[in-house]
């Protein structure tokens, strides 16, 4: 495997000043729009147009089977992939949490939080500070000294989100950030990362081929079809919240949709054979 | 009379029996004890030899007790002579040392980051790598002379390659998750390479000191055999040979391998300060 640099910024960022956060009703702008977007590599088609428009504040969703190019899509929004066609606008600050154990090894969890406001040229004092205030709000404030090697799964996620959060993103990507906990670790992980979601007017885009991850959590859901992916189905999730806990997965609304969905999955996997 | 299943009964509680009895040889040893034979068994060897020397069981001219080496050993402590050797041979180790470190750390870490300068250079590199150091010698004889010069230039030849492709490797063996977690955060070219890369390679750089700094001191030793002048630890087992004084030899010998675990210790002490987050994994 080659290990060239990738260039950054491959994606157009437009700056706008921050909107109003809005959970519901219309808004002209976008926080996030996906235009015909198309990726091949090779002679391999990844994403087959592609559009998407979200709206500040919103949760959306977007599952698929493995393979589909959820997680291409999500690098082209990260910038650190090119769309081979289409244009990808995102609205304001980015903050990406990555599948698996991205957390950087050498650094204590609290100089991995401030990692972003490092970057951006913060005094050590002011985002340690910072990032303590985050380790807070995820519950592990007194970790803050911990190597990421001596935390669980689940702590080490959390830590992951915290590092996302530091940089008061306007848009959060997620790609499939609870794939590797546990069955409970994930559902209070949901819940926590909803009850995050709902102090703040982030954007999020999350990624993930649990369907019941994606009802429990999104205002939207979108579903990608099998490779080369294209969204087949945007269905605004209206049951009420919470709706993270076991119990709450378990009532008619929460199924029906789920089912729905999946009937879906099936057709869009069906469809590339 | 007992029937069969009594019988089972008795055997099988025998068993356990003789079990509770077994377990306590095959469980490691306590601490202590393991301490005290980890010291007692060496000396137990060196009584021993002792014993074997002066009874002519061994031949004192190759075997002198141990008693006689480390009558020599005092002697030459108390003149001088053995701590001007060990300070010549450090120094050497740790110039040659540091003289090729540095170039080759730069070089490698930026063989690691550009694909272009490694197919040019890595060859090469590889190539001379494949020399055996020694071999190199007799050309730093000719280009250096015969004196110190040539002493260090050894050691940079053979530090040099291995910081260099350990360095390399060091970045290259950077999971690719990190970097775009630094991208993603918008890191600059350079923010990459000062949060990531560095210390992504460091614990690599480091493995390729340790092995450096192994290699410089079989070096230098071998350099101060063939090249004459001055103090040196080679200098001295070589001259102890041409006056077949084989106790100040075992002396040198020592000397040696004191030198070899205190860069040893210095590499561990190194690692532990550089690399906080690798302890008690």
């Amino acid at each position: 495997m080659s290990n060239e640099w990738v260039e950054p910024a491959s994606v157009e960022v437009v700056h706008e000043p921050p909107s109003p956060p809005l959970r519901s009703g219309h808004d002209p702008h976008c926080s996030l729009l996906i235009a015909h977007c198309s990726q091949q590599f090779g002679a391999v088609p990844a994403l087959a147009s592609v559009n998407l428009a979200v709206r500040p504040g919103e949760f959306v969703c977007l599952v698929g089977p493995s393979g589909c190019g959820k997680t291409s899509l999500l690098r082209i929004l990260a910038g650190l992939a090119r769309p081979t066609g289409g244009t990808a606008y995102l609205a304001g600050r980015v903050a990406t949490v990555f599948q698996g154990q991205s957390l950087f090894p050498w650094l204590t969890a609290v100089d991995n939080v401030a990692y972003g406001l490092q970057l951006a040229g913060m005094p050590t004092a002011r985002r340690r500070e910072i990032a303590i205030e985050q380790l807070r709000r995820v519950g592990l404030e007194r970790f803050a000294r911990a190597y990421p090697h001596t935390l669980s799964g689940g702590m080490q996620q959390r830590v992951n989100i915290a590092r996302a959060l530091a940089v008061n993103p306007d848009v959060l990507l997620m790609d499939e950030p609870f794939g590797s906990l546990d069955e409970q670790t994930r559902i209070l992980m949901q819940e926590q990362l909803v009850a995050l979601w709902q102090g703040s007017d982030t954007t999020v885009l999350f990624v993930t081929h649990s369907v019941d991850e994606a009802v429990a959590m999104g205002d939207r859901v979108c579903v990608m079809s099998a490779r080369p992916g294209r969204i087949i189905l945007d269905l605004p999730i209206d049951l009420p919240r919470p709706r993270t806990r076991y119990a709450d997965r378990e009532g008619i609304a929460f199924r029906a949709t789920a089912t729905r969905i999946w009937n879906v999955l099936e057709q869009g996997l069906r469809t590339e054979d | 009379m007992k029937d069969r299943t009594m019988i089972a009964a008795e055997s099988t509680e025998r068993e356990i029996r003789q079990g509770i009895r077994l377990r306590p040889q095959s469980l490691p040893l306590s601490p202590r004890r393991e301490r005290w034979l980890a010291f007692l068994s060496p000396l137990f060897l060196l009584l021993l030899w002792e014993i074997a020397a002066r009874s002519g069981l061994l031949n004192a001219i190759f075997f002198p007790p141990p008693t006689a080496i480390l009558g020599a050993l005092k002697r030459l402590t108390l003149s001088g002579e053995l701590p001007l050797d060990m300070l010549a041979t450090t120094r050497r180790v740790v110039v040659g040392f540091v003289l090729g470190f540095i170039p080759a750390a730069a070089v490698g870490l930026l063989m690691g980051l550009s694909g272009t300068l490694r197919a040019v250079l890595l060859p090469i590199t590889s190539l001379i790598y494949a020399i055996p150091k020694i071999a190199i010698l007799p050309l730093f004889l000719v280009i250096f002379g015969l004196g110190e010069q040539s002493k260090v230039a050894m050691i940079v030849a053979s530090s040099f390659f291995f910081v260099l492709l350990n360095a390399m490797a060091g970045v290259l063996a950077i999971d690719r998750l990190h970097l775009d977690v630094a991208h993603a955060f918008g890191a600059s070219r350079w923010q990459v390479i000062r949060t990531v890369a560095l210390p992504g390679a460091l614990p690599l750089v480091l493995t390729g000191a340790r092995l450096a700094l192994g290699f410089s001191l079989i070096v230098a030793v071998g350099s101060e055999f063939v090249i004459p002048g001055g103090h040196g630890i080679g200098t001295r087992i070589w001259l102890s040979w041409q006056i077949l004084d084989i106790e100040q030899m075992y002396a040198g010998l020592i000397a040696a391998a004191l030198l070899g675990v205190l860069l040893n210790f210095l590499m561990d002490e190194i690692e532990r300060r550089l690399l906080p987050y690798r302890r008690g994994t």
